[in-house]
Parts: structure tokens; C-alpha cells; sequence
């Protein structure tokens, strides 16, 4: 945390160091939007200055009440598993988070933050296994799955007292008030019950143990502090019509039976000091709440409210109400719910997933993963997308060029249609263009005048690109089942969104289609969506024909083949189904990881064979696997050395490079298969490094040439960034492939690979690499850092030919090598994120611009990151601080020198043709 | 009706005045024709002007002189070239370009150069001289030749060839599932 917090206050203090992007580039080509994750409503504080969570991400966050922005946040190592991690209140200022931690769940990490800035109190380590309940009053109670019961100082986190479970019984829950510490445990013969805690002793005893229900089978407990006593709250399988609650006190108790006035599907219970109030959410949907009070050792109902279809949250008394269209707020009193104010309000869509509420606000979620925080007083305050956050594919979509979509139809009439009805066509569009001239000729001079082509801003409504293809849509498919387009230009402004797209069915893979505008949406169950990328209309859904019965989607991938556009998915029963064209004629030969396999398969007349299999070596474990990106472009077949010969370059377009970790000897090993063949072409093993295998291998694959990176121990602690080049032969001028056609199975000679390796001081937890237009530009290799931060290497950088303990000579020079210097890093010209703090980035993905020069790269994972990047300068635009005006004003004061002094010239050279002047 | 003399006057001006300057007007005060012309008399001997073959071998002589000349140069370009090392700069540059272009215009005008001495008895020999001033003006074309290798323009190594390589047909398509 504190290293965290360390760098990201280094890289602030640098920040004015940065040179890898100009500072007025700075904010203005780059966006990045910080999220949270899901919320989960036990996970969730509302209070009048703040809204804490911790988020499914495994962030601690608050975020602000009145816009909604992140005050401070923190990406923690904890479990976010709900029933291993609780969120609850310290006291007015603090919040305390308990939750195992997820490298070895038997540890649990307690810790107390300040609500206001995030920082944090104490914090606390328990071996015991993974918290079960959480209990604040007076001390901090902590029940573990292990059956003990932790008790801290509520100031410094120090362990006050320790009690342990006898054997046999299993922990439920823990439930503490200023008079008595109830320990809810289970046993198999004994059925439900509780220990009450009196302290001292360390163990607690039988005789402290009050039974409530004798019936084993008694789950869903539920507790609720606060009331005369603690009352607790549980159901019996297979009634639907009883709650049984039981107050508990020190000595006895009585379990209570509570039969709501319909069928129940879930319940919640909070106390008050008007008495009990159940929410409960009957099987047909709707909602309502009974209020009970303990009179004579009974429950007597004295108020409930009307079902309805809106969503219900009670808190300290207050019962809240959240429709569509409005917020209302009801005071529950002994004699009923009485309406305290109604506000109106606009909420999205969709539906509603679950309401928090504090005193006078509530936080509600929504099945899009939306968050609305409604006040009763001011009615919505703000909305977070917090579907973003969990994304399971993402492309990017090239945008029209101008004036494309318009006038392409109409050309095409034009060309079709009778001559005169043509020409009296062409003549009506032209005079429809002409109104469009004014602003046409004003957007000229401005860039004219300006020599900057963002002065005419492209309209944030408009599908149209900008001049140089920066503008593009990123389009996101999230956990949720919904698409979600963002704008690279506007800062990632949402262009559209989609919810539920495949109707209820989990999306796996999003591929473009042949045209810019058609994006095909997979689901798990066979779902295809064909939508429109630039306006997110669903155009046709249907169903994979003939997907077999339990089969699931498993992945998809778009190819072309002797020029036509396939759409493959893979299932789970190791179908292949084509979705777009019919099954291409000739052989295809597929491959895929599966179960630590990699398998070959060849598609030949309609039936998928298998054709081989690559198997590791014993105890290793499939980490990460990459192949080439097929839009990659090769522009030089070979590498040009300083005497001008040339190596040539392996371009086998089969290379599949894939790596695995061994976690008994801690190794990594990485291979190079031929994926048509499943032919090994080379294998390089790190073995005594005491790799971290957790952390695993990071892959990726460039033209000719494989980078990959692993934080190990030995011999010195690092990030580990390999590169393997790869060349047809060592012998220079040497290509074996001329003249020749390549086959996969005929035995060509194996590579000639060259590695190096380099130590890099920060973790690394993703690998990619820079596509631009036509391959000319240099490749940039993209890393994104646990420390928040984006990491842009150039790959001449990590160059396998660089010479090792010497300097280059003159020919090694002209090559533009430089000496072997194993440590890169250290240098903030790498970090393209600047100041930013982008947490949790899992891929990085690229998309060249019309720019040569420039690549556009986008982030995502948690946070998301956009920015582009110029790997080998941006040589093909001029740069801002280019003076358009001096260069005009020189033509022109050049033009006026000329004017003048060309009739002297010529009146000199006539004069002395004459020979009147000497 | 012939024409007026003063019209004639006008028309043939040179004529006129040529015809008038030889015959009417006298020499210049203190021009002794005499001196001028009886040379013979006052030296006492003739002079004789060049036999027609001395004045051949005389041309011929200068001719070859005109043709040995680029041989001079040679050396310098050489040496010059030599040590304006093989980086592209505009000084190494520009001696480069001279190196083609100075025998280029010489052997486009070695008609020209050489008329002066040509005649039809001569015409052999100075072919000779010709050719030799051609063959040493490509001698300077090869010293440029051999200085643009050195600046690695021409295109003798592999990589010079390297972008009309065409890439090696894959005969299967293969699939990766990620």
C-alpha cells in the first residue's frame, strides 16, 4: 500500500521529467477513467459525506456524495469473495475492513481506515483462517472459520483477548453489543445455537452454549444489532411461509415464529428501537416490509406495508422506497410506516439490483452495472458506469471518413440510375453540399491559419473520424452482458451503450466483421448479436444452429481465408462452429489450449480432426499463451546489418509461443510451436530462479521475435523482460525460403534464435505490442506496471543482437545497436500514464491511426487508459509548437524582397550590358 | 533611271566607305608605309611562314596536351576523395556529383574542344588524343563510381535488394483460438 502510495507520489514529483510525451500532449491526447468495480450492498457504507465500499474488484473506495468522483481509492491484495471479506463502520470517522487474503486464505487482514482520507489507522494480521463474522462494540470481534474469535483494540488494532471454539462446532456468526458477545455456531447433532462470550477464560465452555433450534438443517441466518437485545433471524428448508427469530440474551432463548403474509423468496431483518422490522421480497417478485415488536416473550406484527414492485431498504428506522420515478422515505413507528417525503427522480432502465440506504440517501444498483446515489431530498446526485470496470473483450472500431456514409448511396444511384434523372440528382446534392460550405471554408482557415487540425473539433454526436484516424470507438464488453462504446477523442465520453445485448446470455468474444460497422457479439450459450459498432443497434440475434445440448461458447475468433471473412467459435465439446459464411472449402488448421494441451486440429470437409497434441513437461502448468496479431504487417524481410548484408528474418506466420510455470521448483519455461504442425521450433526453461509462478509468464509475439517477462528471485529480484529474436539462418545472406513455398510440414531448418534478457525493477502485468498502419514504424513493446502505471519500451531497446561487455564496433553502430546493459527501467520517459493512476490494467490492446507514425493504445482491466503513442517520433505531423504563422509571414516577406528587388536587378544587368556602369 | 548615289550611299554604307577609306583618305600622320611594308628590305630576309606539317605536328602537340590534361586532375580527385571520408555530406556530395558531371560535359563536348586542331591530315592522330581524353575522363567517372561504393549509394550488397524480396507463399492457414 505504502509502495503504492510511494510511487505514485515519485511519479508526481517527476512529472515535469516525462519526456516520452511533450506536456501540452499531456491530458489532451491521453484520458484515463478510474473505476471501482461491482458494489456489493453488504459491502457498502452510506453515510451523509461519503459512500464506502469495497468493491467486487477488491477496492477499497469512497466516493463522493454530491458528483460521485472517487475521493481516494485503494486496489488491495483481499479476498473480495463476500463470504471472506466485511465491510463495516469503526466508528463516525473510520471504516473497518476484514477479509482474507487470497495468497493464503487461513490469514486474515484486519484493517481500520480514515473515512475522509483514506489513510490508514492500523492494521492487523490473524492466522486463523478466513473471517466469518465481524462484530463492532466497545472491541473489535472477529470470528474465523477456524473457530476462533479474535478480539481487538477498537484504537490500535492490538488483540485484547483470543477465544476459541470447542471442536464440533462450526461458526456462523458473530453478533456483539455493549452487554453480550453472542458466538453463532452450528453443530451436526445439536443444531443451531450460540455461546455467549463473558470473557477471561479463553475457551469457551458448554455451559455458556444456548440452544435456539434444534433443527440441523437450519441456514440463512441473519442478525440484526441494536434492538433490546441481538436478535438473530433463520429459515427452515422448505417453508416458505416461516421466519424464526430468536432475541438473544445471556441465559435463554426463545425462538419466535414469524409467518409473513405471503410466500417469501428472501429476507432481511434490521432492528430498531420501534422494534423488528423483516424486509421480505415474496417469490413473486414484490416487496414489503412487516414491523414486529417483542411484547410478553411474543412478536407481535404492528405494521406492514403494501407490496410493491419497488425496491425496499430499511435503515435506522427509516424505511426507503425507490421506484422508477420517485424516492420515498417512510418513518417506521410502533403503530406503522408513516410517507415522510417523496421525491421524483429519473433512473436508468434498468432494473434494479439492490438498494443501500444511509439516513437520507441510498445508493442503488442496477443489473448494468450502474450506481445511482438518490438523496430524498435532491433526488438523483449521480450516476457511476461501473460496468467498465469488468470487461471481457474489447476492440476498437474504425469511424466513417467524412462524408463517407452520405454520399456513398448516392454516388452509387448516380452511376445506376438514367442519365438525366443522374444528372438532376447530382445537381440537388451538390446544391444540399453547398449548405454545408460556409462551415466547410471557416474549419479551413481555421486550420489554415492554425496549422493544427484539432481546431475544428469533430462533433462528439457524429460517427465520423477526424483527420488523422485518432478518433475511434472502443467498444467494451462487460461481465454484465452489456456493450458499452467510448469515444477515444472525447476523453472516453460514452458513445452508446447496450444492455443485455444477447439476452441473458454471458458474452464471451466480440469480432468486427468485414465491414467498419459490424461487430459480432458471442454468448456462452450460442447467442450471436450482429450490432452496429457505431450506433449500437442490435440488428439481428440469433441462435448457433445445431449448438449442442449443455455445449458452451468457450472462444471466438475472426479470419480471412482465400479472401473471405470467417467467424469461428469453439465450445466447451470441442465443436466449431462457423457463424457468418458456410464452411470454407479447403483445409484450416485450427489450434487451442486446452487443459494445459495445446491441441491441432485441421477442418477439412466439414469435420474438425485432431491432428496432434503438445503436451509439457510433467508438473508444468500452462501460464499464457500469444500468437502473432494477424493484422501485424512485415515491411523488410530481413534485418540489415552494418555491412549491409542481411539476416533474414523467420517469418513463419504458424508461430504460437506458449509458457508455463512449475510451482514445486519454481521454473518458467516458455516454447515455440508451429501451430499447424505442433512442431517445437524452440524452448527456453529459467530454472533456479525462483520464478513467481503466481504472478506467471507475460507473452507477447511480434513479427519475427518473442517478448516475455517474469518477476523471479534469483539470480537477482526482478521483472525478467526476454526477447527472443528469431532469423531464418546465422549465416548472413543466407534465405533458405527463396524462391520456395512454405509448408508447416515439410522439415525446414528451426530458427536461428538469438535472446537476451533484462532486468526491469517493477512488476509487470501485461505484454503488448504497437501496430501501426503499414509496419514501417518502429514496434513499441506496451507494459502495464502494478504500480499503476503503463510502460512504454521500444523494442530496438530490447534488441537479442546488442553487444554484451564491449562496445559496439562501427558496423554494429550503423545498426543502431547499443551496448548490452542487463538493467532497463528507472527511466520516467517509459511512463506514457504520467501522473495518472491507472490501477489494475490486466490488457493492453492497439489500433494504428491513418497516421503512420502513430499507434493508439487502450488500457483496461479496472481503470482504463487511452493515449498514442509514436514509436519512432511522429515524423509524418508536425508538432504543435510548429510556427505556421513565421513560416506564412517569411513566404510572405520573402514574396515582397522579391517584388522589389527584382526590377533593380534587372535595371543593373541592363545598365551594365550598356556598359554605362561599372 | 539609276539609282541616286546618295541612295547608294545609305544601302551599301560599307561598301562606300571601304572603297573611300583605302582610296581617298590618306594615312595617319607619321605612318611610314614604307616600314610597314619593306620589311624584307630593312631585315634583309625573308620571313617565311609554318610548312603545313609543322603546323600539324604543332596542333597534333597541343592536342594531346588538351587530352592529357584530365590526367592531372586525376590524382587530386583521387586523393580528395579519399579523404572527404564516405559520410553524405553536402561537401562530399557535391565533389561526388563534379566527378560526373565535369567528364560528362567534357566528353559531350570533346567535338568542340578538339576542332581547333582538327583537319583532314591530322584527323587520325587526333582521334587518337580523343580517345585517350575520353578514357581519362571515365577514369575520373570510375574514381566517382568507386567514391559513391564508398559512400555505400550504389547498390552492390544484399540489403540494397533486400525491398523487392518477396515474401515466401505459406501453403496452410492456420487458426490460433486464444
Amino acid at each position: 500500500m505504502h509502495v503504492r502510495a510511494l510511487s505514485l507520489f515519485l511519479a508526481l514529483a517527476t512529472a515535469t521529467l516525462v519526456r516520452a510525451l511533450f506536456a501540452d500532449e499531456a491530458f489532451v491526447v491521453d484520458w484515463h477513467i478510474a473505476s471501482i468495480g461491482s458494489i456489493a450492498p453488504s459491502r457498502a457504507l452510506v453515510s451523509p459525506d461519503s459512500v464506502t465500499v469495497f468493491s467486487e474488484s477488491s477496492v477499497l473506495a469512497s466516493l463522493d456524495t454530491v458528483n460521485g468522483t472517487v475521493r481516494w481509492r485503494h486496489l488491495l491484495d483481499e479476498s473480495a469473495v463476500s463470504q471472506h471479506s466485511h465491510l463495516t463502520r469503526l466508528d463516525s470517522s473510520a471504516v473497518l475492513l476484514v477479509a482474507a487474503t487470497p495468497a493464503d486464505a487461513a490469514i486474515t487482514h484486519v484493517a481500520a481506515w480514515f473515512e475522509d482520507s483514506g489513510y490508514l489507522i492500523w492494521d492487523a494480521y490473524l492466522s486463523g483462517g478466513a473471517p466469518v463474522g465481524v462484530s463492532v462494540a466497545g472491541d473489535v470481534y472477529i470470528l474465523l472459520s477456524g473457530g476462533k474469535i479474535q478480539r481487538l483494540s477498537r484504537s490500535t488494532g492490538s488483540v485484547v483477548g483470543e477465544y476459541s471454539l470447542p471442536d464440533g462446532y462450526s461458526p456462523v456468526d458473530i453478533v456483539a453489543s455493549k452487554d453480550s458477545i453472542s458466538v453463532i455456531t452450528r453443530k451436526q447433532d445439536k443444531g443451531l445455537g450460540y455461546f455467549v462470550l463473558t470473557g477471561g477464560s479463553g475457551e469457551l465452555a458448554d455451559d455458556t452454549y444456548i440452544l435456539i433450534d434444534k433443527n440441523p438443517a437450519a441456514v440463512s441466518v441473519t442478525k440484526a444489532e441494536g434492538y433490546n437485545s441481538n436478535i438473530i433471524a433463520w429459515t427452515v428448508p422448505g417453508e416458505f411461509m416461516t421466519i424464526k427469530i430468536a432475541g438473544m440474551s445471556g441465559t435463554s432463548a426463545q425462538p419466535l415464529t414469524v409467518t409473513p403474509k405471503a410466500p417469501y423468496a428472501s429476507f432481511s431483518l434490521t432492528s430498531s428501537t420501534s422494534g423488528v422490522v423483516a424486509t421480505i421480497t415474496g417469490i413473486d417478485g414484490k416487496s414489503w416490509t412487516e414491523t414486529y415488536i417483542f411484547s410478553r416473550g411474543k412478536l407481535t406484527l404492528v405494521g406492514a406495508t403494501d407490496p410493491t414492485e419497488s425496491a425496499l431498504a430499511v435503515s435506522d428506522g427509516t424505511l426507503f422506497k425507490i421506484s422508477k420515478t420517485s424516492i420515498s422515505s417512510f418513518a417506521l413507528t410502533t403503530t406503522g410506516a408513516k410517507l415522510a417525503s417523496n421525491t421524483e427522480i429519473q433512473l436508468p432502465p434498468s432494473s434494479v439490483e439492490f438498494a443501500k440506504c444511509g439516513s437520507s440517501a441510498c445508493l442503488v444498483g442496477f443489473k448494468n452495472g450502474e450506481y445511482v446515489l438518490a438523496t430524498t431530498t435532491t433526488g438523483v446526485a449521480w450516476t457511476r458506469d461501473e460496468s467498465i470496470a469488468d470487461v471481457v473483450s474489447a476492440l476498437f472500431v474504425d469511424l466513417e471518413e467524412e462524408g463517407e456514409s452520405s454520399s456513398l448511396g448516392e454516388v452509387l444511384f448516380e452511376e445506376n440510375a438514367a442519365p438525366l434523372q443522374a444528372y438532376i440528382h447530382r445537381v440537388r446534392r451538390h446544391w444540399k453540399a453547398l449548405a454545408g460550405l460556409p462551415q466547410y471554408l471557416i474549419g479551413f482557415f481555421q486550420r489554415f491559419l492554425s496549422g493544427d487540425y484539432d481546431a475544428v473539433p469533430v462533433d462528439p454526436n457524429s460517427t465520423v473520424s477526424d483527420t488523422f484516424g485518432f478518433r475511434k470507438f472502443v467498444v467494451l464488453a462487460t461481465t454484465r452482458g452489456s456493450l458499452r462504446a467510448l469515444d477515444t477523442a472525447h476523453a472516453g465520453a460514452f458513445a452508446w451503450k447496450v444492455d443485455d445485448v444477447l439476452e441473458s446470455d454471458a458474452i464471451v468474444g466480440i469480432v468486427q466483421g468485414d465491414a467498419k460497422d459490424e461487430l459480432y457479439v458471442v454468448g456462452a450459450f450460442g447467442t450471436v448479436a450482429y450490432v452496429n459498432a457505431l450506433t449500437g443497434k442490435v440488428m439481428t440475434i440469433s441462435k448457433i444452429a445445431d449448438f449442442g445440448l449443455g455445449d458452451k461458447v468457450e472462444s471466438v475468433v475472426a479470419f480471412v481465408h482465400d479472401g473471405v471473412q470467417y467467424i469461428a467459435a469453439w465450445t466447451a465439446h470441442g465443436q466449431l462452429h462457423f457463424l457468418k459464411a458456410s464452411s470454407p472449402a479447403t483445409s484450416i488448421y485450427f489450434s487451442k489450449v486446452i487443459d494445459n494441451v495445446v491441441a491441432g486440429y485441421v477442418f477439412k470437409e466439414d469435420r474438425l480432426i485432431p491432428t496432434w497434441q503438445f503436451t509439457l513437461p510433467t508438473s508444468y502448468k500452462i501460464s499464457s499463451f500469444a500468437a502473432r496479431h494477424p493484422g501485424d504487417k512485415t515491411v523488410s524481410l530481413g534485418r540489415v546489418l552494418g555491412d549491409r548484408s542481411v539476416l533474414y528474418k523467420y517469418l513463419n506466420p504458424h508461430i504460437l509461443a506458449v509458457a508455463a510455470v512449475d510451482d514445486t521448483t519454481k521454473s518458467a519455461a516458455v516454447f515455440l510451436i508451429d501451430d499447424v504442425s505442433g512442431r517445437l521450433l524452440y524452448s527456453s526453461f529459467h530454472e533456479n530462479e525462483a520464478v513467481d509462478t503466481a504472478a506467471g509468464v507475460k507473452l507477447v509475439v511480434g513479427e519475427h521475435w518473442v517478448v516475455y517477462s517474469y518477476w523471479s528471485d534469483l539470480p537477482a529480484r526482478g521483472e525478467k523482460l526476454v526477447v527472443l529474436d528469431m532469423y531464418e539462418s546465422d549465416i548472413k545472406n543466407e534465405r533458405w525460403s527463396k524462391d520456395q513455398n512454405f509448408s508447416s510440414f515439410t522439415e525446414t531448418p528451426l530458427p536461428f534464435v538469438q535472446g537476451q534478457a533484462y532486468l526491469f525493477p517493477e512488476h509487470i502485468t501485461s505484454l503488448a505490442v504497437s501496430r501501426s498502419r503499414f509496419g514501417i514504424t518502429n514496434r513499441d513493446i506496451i507494459a502495464t506496471l502494478d504500480t499503476a502505471q503503463i510502460a512504454v519500451l521500444p523494442k530496438r531497446l530490447l534488441d537479442a543482437r546488442r553487444p554484451i561487455n564491449r562496445d559496439p564496433t562501427n558496423d554494429e553502430k550503423e545498426e543502431g545497436l547499443v551496448k548490452y546493459d542487463a538493467l532497463i527501467g528507472e527511466d520516467k520517459r517509459f511512463i506514457v500514464s504520467h501522473v495518472y493512476n491507472v490501477l489494475g490494467t490486466k490488457k493492453t490492446i492497439c489500433s494504428p491511426a491513418y497516421l503512420e507514425s502513430t499507434v493508439l493504445v487502450f488500457a483496461y482491466g479496472l481503470d482504463l487508459f487511452f493515449t498514442r503513442i509514436t514509436p519512432s517520433q511522429p515524423f509524418d505531423l508536425l508538432s504543435k509548437s510548429f510556427n505556421k504563422g513565421q513560416l506564412l509571414l517569411t513566404i510572405f516577406a520573402l514574396m515582397v524582397g522579391v517584388r522589389f528587388t527584382s526590377p533593380i536587378v534587372k535595371r543593373k544587368q541592363l545598365n551594365m550590358r550598356w556598359g554605362t556602369q561599372k | 533611271m539609276s539609282t541616286p548615289s546618295w541612295l547608294l550611299s545609305y544601302t551599301k554604307p560599307s561598301l562606300a566607305a571601304v572603297k573611300k577609306s583605302t582610296a581617298v583618305y590618306p594615312d595617319p600622320p607619321s605612318f611610314n608605309k614604307d616600314i610597314i611594308l619593306n620589311t624584307k628590305a630593312k631585315h634583309g630576309k625573308e620571313i617565311v611562314g609554318p610548312t603545313s606539317e609543322e603546323r600539324d605536328t604543332l596542333k597534333v602537340k597541343k592536342a594531346w596536351e588538351i587530352a592529357l590534361a584530365p590526367s592531372k586532375s586525376l590524382p587530386m580527385n583521387a586523393i580528395m576523395s579519399y579523404f572527404s571520408g564516405s559520410s553524405l555530406q553536402i561537401f562530399s556530395l557535391t565533389m561526388t556529383f563534379m566527378l560526373f558531371s565535369n567528364p560528362a560535359k567534357a566528353i559531350a563536348n570533346v567535338g568542340p574542344t578538339f576542332a581547333r586542331y582538327e583537319s583532314e591530315s591530322t584527323f587520325s592522330r587526333i582521334l587518337q588524343a580523343k580517345l585517350v581524353f575520353i578514357a581519362l575522363q571515365l577514369a575520373t567517372v570510375a574514381v566517382g563510381l568507386w567514391k559513391m561504393g564508398s559512400m555505400g549509394v550504389l547498390p552492390t550488397k544484399r540489403s540494397d535488394w533486400l525491398a523487392w524480396e518477396s515474401e515466401t507463399p505459406v501453403l496452410e492457414r492456420g487458426v490460433f483460438m486464444s
